[in-house]
C-alpha cells in the first residue's frame, strides 16, 4: 500500500498486528549471521517440511537476532491461547519433537526457555497473548533480568524485511508525528533533552550534533548512517541492522527532517553482506510505499538514501576518513575544525551518526526526551547495546540501562567460561585498553570509564586467568599497525615500532628500558595524531603494562 | 623492427586470450615481445593456427617472471575488456569503489589492466585508482592459490589466546602471499564457537589450520 | 578581524589564515616538515603542533591547518610541545636518519646520537607527501600516489610501473625535502642489442618513478629542451600544428603581418591566446600587429587568419 498521509501509517500497522499475532501459529526463527552459523536455515527446511506432514496452520518467519546467541537456533512460537514460548537451541533433529508439542498446545521441556504473557510495543497497546505455560517467564531469565531493550526492540519478533510488521510495534509513528507537527526544532528539543549521546565511542552529544547541523546555512545538508564497524571484536552492529534495518531508515529520516537533509547515505562495511542486501531491498519497497523519495507521507518532505560499501578498514569508521571515501578521495583523516556537522560531505553540513544511535532516535520522538533520559545515570541517560564475547559463559548480545555495573552484566553472561577465574576484560574495543577483574564494578558510564582511561564501543571481552596479557596488547597492536593509514607520523611509525618491541619482548630479548620507552610515548602520540586511531594507540600496551605488570616482567628477567 | 605479423588464431577465444596476454606486457616493451610471443604460439601450434591449448604451452615455457604474470591471465575469467567495464560502470552509476567490488566479485582479483581502462574510461587518474586499491582491504590485485579466511575478531583472538593466528601468519608471510592470501576478518558471526577460520569457503577449525597449510605450503 | 594569543602576545590575525601563518608573519618560528605555501595544509607529520586553549580546555593541535579563531591562547614551545616533537623526530630519525633536514631537527631537539633500539631502514622517503601533492595541486599530472597503509606506505607510480600520466616536469624533484627523488638528464644514451648499439639520444630519467623519457631535440638549434612524450600530449591537447614542438622555446620563429594583404578583420587579435596582437590605425584603416615582446611563437594567429596576411618567412 502507498502511504499518502502521516494517518495512513497506522493502517499499515493494523496489517502488521495481525502478522504478529495471527490466527494460526506463528514460527519466528533467529536467522541472521549467528543463527546462521548454528544452523537456522536447516531449522527453518525442516520446520516447513514438518508442519506440511502436521497439517499445522503455521506460518514461518525469518527473524533477526534477540541477542541470545548462545542459545542460536532461536525459535519462538506465537500460538493462540498460549503464551509466546521461547525456544532454543532448536536445531533441526528438534523440530519434528517441537511440532508435535506445538500442535498439542503443549511446551517441549528441555529447550523452552522461558514465555512471555504480552509484547509492548513503542506505540498502541501491548499484543497480548493468551493461557499459561509451567515455564518461568522472560523477567526471570538470568540472561534477560536487568535488561532495557529500546535500541533492540524489535530484535528477533519482526520480519526484518516487513513494513507492515515495523509499523506494527510503533515503526514509523514518530516520522508521522514528526512530520505532521511539522516542528523540526521541537524534534532536535527532545534528543537535547533526552541526552542521548553518539554510541559509537566519542560520546558526543548528539543533539548538539544535529542542531550545529541545522543552524549551519548551506545549500545541502547530509545524514550519513556511520555502519563500518571496524572494531575487531564484534558484529554488533551487523546484528543490529540485520534484526531492525527499517529503524535506522527511521533514525536517519527524523533526523533528516529536523536538520533540513534530503539525501542521506548508509556507509557499510563489507563484511555485513546480508544486512546490506537487506537495507538495499527495503529502500526499493519504501519507495514504493511513499515513504522513501518525493512527498513522504504526502509532505513537503523528500528523502532518498544511498547505501555505500566500505572497503572495510577501520580507519573507514572515522568520521572524516568516512566522509572521504564517500567523496572518493583518499583513505585518510581530513584536518579538523573544520567539523562535519558545519563542512563536511562535499563541504556541506553533515551529520555523522552511528547506527546504535539512530536506533534510539524513533522511540525518543515517539515517548519523549524526558522518557528516554529517566532511563541510565546523569551524564549518561538512556541504554548501551553491549556485545559480550570471549571466555564468557554464553555469547550474547545485551541492552541494559548506563549505570549498571560491568559485573553484573558479566553475570548476565554466566561469568567466565569453565567457571575460572577472571583476569581482565576488555570495554571499549582496541582503544579501550584491558582493564583488571576488580575494575568489573565500574559502572556503564560514560565520565566514569574516560576518567579510567577507558570509553564504551560496542563489545565487552572477558578474559580468564589463562590469558597472557602481553600476547593480547600484541595482538592489539597488529590491529592497529595493519589498520594505520599511514597519513601521520606518529601512528605510522609509531604503531609499527611499539610492534617491535613487543615482539622483542615476547621473543624473550626484551631490554629493562622496553617498557619504560613504551610509557614514555604514550602523551606524546596521543597528542600529536591525526585521528582517533592514534589518539588511542598505546591504551593495549599502557593498561596492560600498568594493570598486569607480572606478565611482563616473567617475559623481561629481573 | 620487424615488421608486425598478422597472426591466424584458431578461434576469437585463442585471439581474445593472446590479447590479454599481451595487454600484461609493459607499455614499452609491447612492440618487441609480441612478434616473439606470436612465433613461440606458432611453434606450438605446429604451423597451424594458434588454439588456446597452444598459448597455454606457450606460457608453460617462459621464464619466471613472465610464466606467473601470463599465467594469471590465462586463469582469470574474460569478461574485463573495456565493453564489460563501461557496462559495470554504468551499473555503479560511476562509484568507483563498487566497481572495485564488483570486479573482486566475478574475478577476485582486480587485474591491473581493468585499473588502466577504468582510467581511461573515467578521467580519474591510474595512480588515484592505484591508491585505493592498494588501501581497500577488500581489493586484492593478483590471484592467490588459496583463500584462507581467519576470525581476527577479539572474541575468537582471547579464546585462541592469539597463538594460533600468529602462527598462520607468520607462515603465510614466510612462504609469499602469491600462494595463500589470509584474509583477516573481524567477526565471521559465530562467536559462540570458534575460533573461527575458512579455507575457500568452507569453515575449518583454527588449529586444524594450521597444521594444513603447513602440509599445504611445504608440499 | 579574530584576536588570538601567541606566546603571551595579543595579536591580530587577517580573517582566513591558520595559527601557522599569523605565528611565522609575527616571527615566531614553528618548525615544518610537510608544509608549503603552495600547497593546502596536510597535517601529515605533525611537527608543527602547537597547544590551545579554548574555552577552558588544552588540546595539542597542528598550526598549520587549525583556523585562527577570536579569543583562542596559543602557546608553540612548551615542554609539552617539546616532548611531543622529540618523539615525532625520534621515530623519523629511526627510519630516516641520513636526510640533513631530519638531521638538523635531531639536532636542534637534542636528539642526535642516541642509541636505537630499532635496526634502522635507511629510507630517505619521510612519507610527507609533498611530491604527491604538488603533482595533484600544482601540476595537476596526478602521476604519483600513496600506495599501501601504515608503515608500509609508499609514494608510487601505479603498479611502480612508468607512468603515463607524468610529464617529467621535475617538480617533484624540486619540492622534495630530503633529497630522495633524482631526475637526471642524460645526454645520449645508448642501447645495446647483442653485436650492436644504438643511439636513443638525450634521455630524461625519474627513477623513483621507474619512468623515461626521450627528449625532444630542437631541430633549428640542435639542443635537447623538453620530455617528447608529454609535449605530444600538450600538442593534441591544445590542437596546435604537428610540427610545433619540433623546435625549441628559442628558435621558434614570431610570424609577422603583411600589412597589404591583412583586412583589419580582427580574427587574429581575438584568438591569439596571450593578447599579443593588437589592432594599430593605418591610413585610416585597423592593421594587425603582433608584439614580438610578447609573442610565444604559437602561430595560432596564422591558421587564423582567412586571408593569409600572416606569414612565418621573411
Amino acid at each position: 500500500m502507498k502511504i499518502k498521509d502521516t494517518k495512513e501509517i497506522e493502517v499499515m500497522a493494523i496489517g502488521g498486528l495481525k502478522r504478529l499475532k495471527p490466527d494460526g501459529v506463528r514460527f519466528t526463527v533467529g536467522s541472521a549471521v549467528c543463527g546462521l552459523s548454528k544452523g537456522a536455515k536447516e531449522t527453518r527446511d525442516v520446520l516447513t517440511a514438518e508442519i506440511a506432514k502436521a497439517g499445522l496452520n503455521a506460518e514461518i518467519v525469518a527473524v533477526g537476532c534477540n541477542g541470545l546467541c548462545f542459545a542460536e537456533p532461536v525459535v519462538e512460537v506465537i500460538a493462540p491461547g498460549m503464551p509466546k514460548v521461547t525456544y532454543g537451541p532448536v536445531t533441526s533433529e528438534k523440530v519434528p519433537e517441537l511440532v508435535k508439542a506445538v500442535k498439542a498446545g503443549q511446551v517441549l521441556k528441555g529447550i523452552a526457555l522461558f514465555k512471555a504473557g504480552q509484547e509492548q510495543l513503542l506505540s498502541g497497546a501491548p499484543v497480548q497473548y493468551g493461557g499459561s505455560a509451567d515455564l518461568i517467564d522472560s523477567a526471570e531469565f538470568t540472561p534477560l533480568k536487568g535488561q532495557v531493550r529500546i535500541v533492540m526492540r524489535n530484535a528477533g519478533l519482526i520480519d526484518p524485511l516487513s513494513i507492515e510488521e515495523y509499523a506494527a510495534t510503533g515503526g514509523f509513528a514518530a516520522l508521522a508525528k514528526a512530520l505532521a507537527e511539522k516542528n523540526p526544532s521541537k524534534v532536535i528539543k527532545e534528543v537535547e533533552t533526552s541526552g542521548l549521546r553518539g554510541r559509537g565511542g566519542a560520546g558526543f552529544p548528539t543533539g548538539l550534533k544535529w542542531k550545529t547541523a541545522k543552524e549551519a546555512s548551506a545549500p545541502r545538508k547530509y545524514v550519513v548512517v556511520n555502519c563500518s564497524e571496524g572494531d575487531p571484536e564484534v558484529g554488533m552492529h551487523r546484528a543490529l541492522i540485520e534484526s531492525d534495518p527499517l529503524s535506522v531508515i527511521e533514525g536517519m529520516m527524523i533526523c533528516a527532517f529536523a536538520i533540513g537533509a534530503s539525501e542521506g547515505y548508509i556507509y557499510i562495511s563489507d563484511k555485513l553482506t546480508a544486512a546490506e542486501e537487506k537495507v538495499r531491498v527495503l529502500i526499493g519497497r519504501l519507495s514504493e510505499s511513499g515513504l522513501l523519495g518525493e512527498k513522504i507521507m504526502g509532505t513537503d518532505f523528500s528523502f532518498t538514501i544511498t547505501v555505500k560499501r566500505s572497503t572495510g578498514a577501520y580507519i573507514s569508521g572515522e568520521e572524516t576518513a568516512l566522509l572521504n571515501a564517500l567523496e572518493g578521495e583518499m583513505t585518510e583523516p581530513r584536518p579538523r575544525p573544520p567539523f562535519p556537522a558545519r563542512k563536511g560531505l562535499f563541504g556541506m553540513p553533515t551529520v555523522v551518526n552511528n547506527v546504535e544511535t539512530l536506533m534510539n532516535i524513533p522511540a525518543i520522538f515517539l515517548k519523549g526526551g524526558a522518557w528516554y533520559a529517566g532511563y541510565g545515570v546523569e551524564g549518561s541517560s538512556g541504554t548501551k547495546v553491549l556485545a559480550i564475547t570471549g571466555d564468557c559463559e554464553r555469547t550474547m548480545t545485551i541492552e541494559v540501562p548506563f549505570g549498571t555495573k560491568i559485573k553484573d552484566v558479566i553475570s548476565m553472561a554466566g561469568g567466565v567460561k569453565g567457571k575460572k577465574a577472571l583476569k581482565g576484560f576488555q570495554i571499549g574495543g582496541p582503544g579501550g585498553g584491558i582493564l583488571p577483574a576488580k575494575k568489573s564494578s565500574l559502572p556503564l558510564d560514560y565520565q566514569k570509564l574516560w576518567k579510567e582511561k577507558t570509553m564504551l564501543a560496542s563489545g565487552l571481552v572477558l578474559m580468564d586467568e589463562d590469558t597472557d596479557m602481553v600476547n593480547m596488547a600484541r595482538f592489539f597492536i597488529r590491529f592497529f599497525e595493519e589498520e594505520s593509514c599511514g597519513k601521520c607520523v606518529p601512528c605510522r611509525e609509531g604503531s609499527h615500532r611499539v610492534g617491535e618491541v613487543l615482539d622483542n619482548i615476547i621473543r624473550g630479548t626484551g631490554a629493562k628500558g622496553d617498557l619504560d620507552y613504551l610509557l614514555s610515548l604514550e602523551e606524546p602520540i596521543s597528542d600529536t595524531s591525526a585521528c582517533a586511531l592514534g589518539k588511542l594507540l598505546l591504551a593495549p600496551v599502557s593498561s596492560t603494562i600498568r594493570n598486569f605488570p607480572e606478565d611482563y616482567t616473567k617475559k623481561i628477567g629481573g | 623492427m620487424s615488421e608486425q605479423k598478422v597472426p591466424a588464431f584458431a578461434d576469437s577465444d585463442a585471439e581474445d586470450l593472446f590479447n590479454r596476454i599481451i595487454q600484461a606486457v609493459p607499455d614499452a616493451m609491447k612492440n618487441m615481445v609480441k612478434p616473439m610471443l606470436i612465433g613461440m604460439a606458432e611453434q606450438k601450434a605446429g604451423g597451424g593456427p594458434i588454439t588456446v591449448d597452444a598459448i597455454k604451452e606457450m606460457v608453460e615455457g617462459l621464464p619466471e617472471p613472465q610464466k606467473s604474470a601470463f599465467k594469471q591471465v590465462v586463469s582469470a575469467k574474460k569478461g574485463l575488456d573495456p565493453e564489460t567495464i563501461k557496462v559495470m560502470l554504468q551499473e555503479c552509476g560511476g562509484d568507483i569503489s563498487a566497481l572495485f567490488f564488483k570486479i573482486m566479485g566475478s574475478m577476485k582479483y582486480i587485474p591491473p589492466g581493468a585499473v588502466r581502462e577504468i582510467a581511461k574510461q573515467t578521467g580519474i587518474p591510474e595512480a588515484h585508482l592505484f591508491h585505493l586499491v592498494t588501501t581497500g582491504r577488500a581489493f586484492s590485485l593478483f590471484l592467490p592459490e588459496q583463500q584462507v579466511t581467519v576470525c581476527a575478531g577479539t572474541g575468537c583472538a582471547v579464546k585462541d589466546k592469539a597463538k594460533s593466528i600468529e602462527a598462520i601468519e607468520r607462515l603465510v608471510n614466510e612462504s609469499g602471499p602469491e600462494k595463500v592470501n589470509l584474509k583477516k576478518v573481524r567477526c565471521l558471526g559465530c562467536c559462540d564457537s570458534g575460533p573461527s577460520a575458512e579455507v575457500n569457503g568452507k569453515k575449518v577449525a583454527l588449529n586444524a589450520l594450521q597444521s594444513q597449510l603447513e602440509t599445504f605450503l611445504k608440499g | 578581524m579574530p584576536t588570538i594569543t601567541i606566546n603571551g602576545k595579543k595579536i591580530e590575525a587577517p580573517e582566513n589564515t591558520t595559527l601557522l601563518d599569523v605565528a611565522r608573519e609575527n616571527g615566531i618560528f614553528i618548525p615544518t616538515l610537510c608544509h608549503n605555501d603552495g600547497l593546502i595544509p596536510y597535517g601529515g607529520c605533525r611537527l608543527c603542533v602547537v597547544e590551545v586553549t579554548q574555552g577552558g580546555k588544552t588540546t595539542v593541535e597542528t598550526s598549520c591547518t587549525y583556523p585562527a579563531e577570536e579569543g583562542l591562547v596559543v602557546k608553540t614551545d612548551t615542554e609539552r610541545i617539546r616532548r611531543a616533537r622529540r618523539v615525532i623526530i625520534g621515530l623519523l630519525l629511526d627510519r630516516s636518519p641520513k636526510p640533513v633536514v631530519i638531521q638538523d631537527l635531531a639536532s636542534e631537539y637534542g636528539i642526535m646520537d642516541r642509541p636505537t633500539r630499532f635496526s634502522i631502514e635507511n629510507e630517505h622517503c619521510i612519507r610527507c607527501g609533498l611530491c604527491i601533492r604538488a603533482c595533484r595541486e600544482i601540476v595537476q599530472a596526478r602521476a604519483i600516489s600513496f600506495a599501501g597503509m601504515g608503515f608500509e606506505r609508499k609514494v608510487a607510480t601505479p603498479f611502480n610501473e612508468s607512468s603515463s600520466d607524468c610529464i617529467g616536469c621535475g617538480t617533484c624533484e624540486l619540492i622534495c625535502p630530503t633529497r630522495v627523488i633524482d631526475m637526471r638528464d642524460l645526454p645520449d644514451v645508448q642501447e645495446h642489442t647483442p653485436g650492436d648499439h644504438e643511439s636513443i639520444g638525450p634521455v630524461r630519467s625519474l627513477d623513483n618513478w621507474n619512468t623515461e623519457f626521450k627528449v625532444k631535440v630542437c631541430k633549428e638549434c640542435g639542443n635537447p629542451f623538453y620530455p617528447a612524450q608529454p609535449l605530444e600530449k600538450f600538442r593534441q591537447a591544445q590542437n596546435l600544428q604537428p610540427e610545433f614542438f619540433d623546435t625549441c622555446p628559442s628558435c621558434r620563429v614570431t610570424p609577422h603581418v603583411d600589412e597589404e594583404l591583412c583586412v583589419g578583420c580582427m580574427g587574429c587579435a581575438v584568438n591569439c591566446p596571450i593578447g599579443a596582437i593588437q589592432m594599430k590605425e593605418k591610413d585610416e584603416e585597423q592593421r594587425a600587429n603582433i608584439y614580438r615582446e610578447h609573442c610565444t611563437g604559437c602561430h595560432y594567429c596564422v591558421d587564423k587568419c582567412v586571408v593569409g596576411a600572416i606569414k612565418l618567412e621573411e
